[in-house]
């Protein structure tokens, strides 16, 4: 299995210690914040695979973190709360969480849960994502640039996707290789060819020329332009 | 799995023990706002840990204090202290 960075919201010490070392037993590498101004710090820092967010935090409250967690971040979020009325699940839903788990929680439950939504991999939102005046449905499978839609090739898409998917962030080209081509056979070239080919399309629509920048020797990074 | 149960079963006296020394400054200080935290905490953190009987005593607790439904709210407090106390002293949850 490979190591996933879990990042664990609660401000009380005997519960993260005990989440902590549960989920190190899965071999798991895990961040702990008691508030949630430390969690965006976090999650901005170092992109989690998952977030369990307690719902009653001190200061920003759960349903808060979660909705600001969700302007950048595509892991899914756990909640984790002592409240279990049907009202409080709905909240936590609507902010954006994932799953839902009460306190008092046995173990196995939480790790079984954990398991679930990391197999799930990171969410599809629900809504379209927009990169500067560039807008990608993932639930359509469309891409439009000042609301005109654009005609790319499945692969041009996986590739905007996959950049997307960790905005503002440099991915590495063995990294975008694995996700959009798997088992890799081909000329390397291919994949400059790809993104030369997505961004003249993106530009030629009225995208910004600096959304997607190659960086030399390290890899490439979408993100709207200030 | 094995681990975590050592963990818990290691952490679970000290926790106890220090619950209820808690429990027992709150019975001195009688400071609401304190109370109901602690109470909605010690419910989720001490229950996850299997002290059971202290977990449900403390959200019986809560829903009362939350309801301003106690009288005597210092000898509820000491009488929840006692049994995490005996969860400390017999090590049973």
């Amino acid at each position: 299995m490979p190591v996933r960075h879990i990042l664990v919201v609660d401000d009380d010490p005997d519960l993260t210690d005990l989440v902590r070392e549960l989920l190190h037993g899965e071999g798991h590498s895990i961040s702990v914040a008691p508030n949630g101004e430390r969690a965006e710090q976090i999650a901005r820092a170092r992109p989690p695979d998952l977030i369990i967010l307690d719902v009653d935090l001190p200061g920003m409250k759960g349903p808060e973190v979660c909705r600001r967690l969700r302007e950048f971040s595509t892991a899914p979020i756990l909640f984790l709360t002592a409240a279990s009325s049907e009202a409080d699940q709905i909240v936590g839903f609507t902010a954006g969480a994932d799953d839902y788990v009460t306190k008092p929680f046995g173990p196995h439950v939480l790790l079984a849960r954990v398991r679930t939504l990391l197999a799930r991999g990171t969410r599809t939102t629900s809504g379209p994502k927009l990169i500067g005046n560039v807008q990608i449905d993932a639930n359509a499978q469309v891409v439009t640039v000042d609301g005109i839609l654009i005609d790319l090739t499945k692969t041009e898409y996986d590739v905007l996707t996959t950049l997307s998917a960790r905005e503002g962030h440099i991915i590495s080209k063995s990294d975008l290789v694995h996700e959009v081509w798997g088992e890799w056979f081909g000329d390397s070239h291919v994949i400059e060819v790809t993104i030369s080919r997505l961004r003249a399309k993106l530009v030629r629509a009225g995208a910004p020329d600096r959304l997607i920048t190659t960086h030399r020797g390290i890899g490439y990074r979408i993100s709207s332009p200030h | 799995m094995d681990n975590i149960d050592e963990f818990m079963e290691r952490r679970r006296t000290e926790l106890a023990g220090r619950t209820a020394d808690i429990l027992r400054e709150l019975a001195i200080s009688l400071n609401i706002e304190t109370i109901e935290r602690e109470l909605h905490r010690i419910t989720g953190t001490c229950g996850t840990y299997g002290l059971m009987d202290g977990s449900r005593g403390a959200a019986d607790l809560l829903v009362r204090v939350r309801g301003e439904l106690v009288g005597g709210l210092a000898d509820e407090l000491n009488a929840l202290a006692d049994v995490f106390a005996r969860s400390s002293s017999s090590g049973e949850n």
